[in-house]
């Protein structure tokens, strides 16, 4: 039943939550910890196994000895010294001036964003705000839009109200990263496919939290959510081919972040109604992404890199590892005792060529 | 010098808006190392690492009177700081690939044994390198709850959201992790 498979995926998470604090307060190795679940080794071995090795390297990343007592010496020194630019502080972005006044800096931002919406309004706010949905990356009024959604996000007065409004923005990002094309107005198209994926991210997390305590909700979010972004995606298909290279690329990018992202809701039975005992897939709207090959899979020649501004600014490689690899059966991993964690698992070589993915078993072409 | 150590943040934090340089070298005292984690393992470079952790807190140091200890805890708030300090440091130096740097090799260590050293370096690039795979979010909850330490909670305060979703990335961010070590 899908429900059983939903509250034992609620469980599920639960105790590797459970286990993962075990793990991190050293009071249980993480083979004692699996000990306590046999029915679910399997499942908390990856997470643990990466987790005990993430902790073995904080020794690691810690500064030379010695540091933190110079370092704190010398900066108490400098403040002492009494700079006054030091002892007048300054503020560390544009809301600070306004924390005198309002006693959260959300309460500026909302009295200043409200301020600003009564006046467009006495402007002809409807007129302004098709523009302003129409406007993409780029254009002077985008920032506007972006503020406008932040607000509404702000104003929303629940949970659920916060994932309905998500899911129209992913929904807008996806037009925009459409009109961009068209338009050939990529200047910012990275961004975009970079803030698409962030805000997705957050769609598909608000679903699994929703989930956890009303499945009903969740599956009405999940289905709300295949629905606005399938005629979108469905356009950017039809583009793929059509448009000069570069943009194929990010095209191909924003389908496989788009299907990893329904997969996961997928895996977790979101696309079910939560009374059927039918085990349902979400519905054929969206074709299977053609598997990219040589465009997206790094070659040791081609380092293509783009940037996401819309928080860091990482460089990262252009294929998600985490997302189409196929099911393969994980190696046992028997620990030795008498052996360290940190010299049994080692990240795997960087200079080894990734071959194209082949298509997993639920892949559909 | 007052018994600093028998003060909680809060205390300190009053104190050292008063001007109390040495109430804030307490606090620094004590979140040092976690900024430093943080950043290290962002970067490539060690001196850097130090210079940025330095710079998080002279940052926070000059916005005492703006930062406001109303629901977010002061870790949070230094960890806000260390992002933008880190993003800065990208924009001014753009991001560096994953091998050791000259000063890198050449730096005074207290270590007394150099093969620990070069062995710490290594690590420390096995790390970075590991981690660098990683799409940004799942990135930064690795480093933020288990390289640094902080809280599901305050790991929520930085990256703006919610525990439980926290603990949803996390899980998902040590599954992708584990595919990228191998036995």
């Amino acid at each position: 039943m899908i429900r059983s498979a939903s509250r034992s995926n609620k469980e599920f998470e639960e105790i590797l939550s459970q286990c993962l604090e075990l793990v991190e307060s050293g009071q249980e190795p993480v083979d004692k910890v699996l000990a306590r679940y046999p029915d679910l080794v399997e499942k908390l071995r990856p997470p643990l196994e990466a987790a005990s090795w993430l902790l073995t390297m904080r020794t690691v990343l810690d500064p030379r000895p010695g540091f933190v007592a110079a370092s704190r010496k010398r900066m108490v020194k400098h403040f002492q010294a009494g700079d006054t630019t030091v002892l007048a502080p300054l503020p560390s972005n544009r809301w600070a001036g306004l924390a005198p006044l309002f006693q959260r800096k959300m309460v500026a931002q909302i009295a200043m964003l409200a301020t600003v919406t009564a006046i467009l309004l006495l402007v002809g706010v409807y007129s302004f705000s098709f523009m302003l949905k129409n406007t993409i990356p780029g254009e002077a009024l985008y920032g506007t839009k972006l503020a406008q959604e932040r607000l509404t996000l702000a104003l929303s007065l629940t949970e659920a109200g916060d994932t309905r409004w998500r899911i129209e923005f992913v929904h807008r990002r996806l037009d925009e990263i459409q009109k961009m094309i068209i338009n050939g107005q990529d200047q910012h198209l990275e961004e975009t496919v970079a803030l698409y994926q962030q805000q997705l991210d957050q769609v598909v997390a608000d679903i699994e939290t929703t989930a956890q305590t009303n499945q009903e909700l969740a599956y009405t979010f999940s289905n709300y959510l295949q629905r606005v972004i399938s005629d979108p995606t469905e356009s950017l298909r039809v583009l793929l081919g059509s448009v000069i290279t570069k943009d194929n690329d990010e095209i191909l990018r924003v389908l496989a972040i788009t299907d990893s992202e329904l997969d996961q809701l997928e895996a977790l039975g979101m696309f079910a109604p939560p009374s059927s005992t039918a085990t349902a897939t979400r519905t054929a709207t969206l074709t299977r992404t053609p598997k990219p090959t040589s465009t997206l899979t790094p070659t040791p020649t081609r380092t293509p890199k783009y940037t996401a501004t819309a928080t860091l600014t990482p460089k990262r490689s252009p294929t998600p590892t985490y997302t189409a690899t196929p099911k393969k059966d994980t190696p046992t991993y028997t620990p030795t005792p008498t052996r360290t964690p940190r010299d049994k698992i080692k990240p795997k070589p960087t200079n080894t060529h990734r071959p194209t993915q082949k298509p997993g078993p639920n892949d559909r072409d | 010098m007052p018994g600093w150590q028998d003060s909680g943040d809060f205390e300190l934090l009053k104190i050292a808006r008063e001007g109390e340089a040495g109430a804030f070298g307490e606090l620094y005292e004590r979140h040092s190392r976690v900024v430093f984690r943080f950043l290290y393992a962002h970067l490539s470079n060690r001196l850097d690492a130090e210079d940025l952790t330095e710079e998080v807190f002279l940052r926070a140091w000059r916005s005492l009177s703006a930062y406001n200890d109303q629901g977010v805890p002061f870790l949070a708030y230094l960890f806000k700081i260390a992002r933008n300090v880190l993003v800065d440091f990208y924009r001014r130096t753009g991001r560096s690939g994953g091998l050791m740097s000259i000063e890198e090799k050449t730096i005074p260590d207290f270590r007394s044994d150099p093969s620990e050293t070069a062995m710490a370096s290594l690590e420390h690039q096995e790390v970075r390198r590991t981690l660098d795979k990683l799409r940004e979010d799942y990135r930064t909850v690795l480093v933020l709850r288990f390289l640094s330490g902080l809280s599901p909670e305050e790991t929520g305060e930085v990256m703006g959201r919610t525990p439980g979703a926290v603990r949803i990335l996390q899980h998902r961010a040590l599954s992708a992790l584990r595919s990228l070590l191998e036995i």
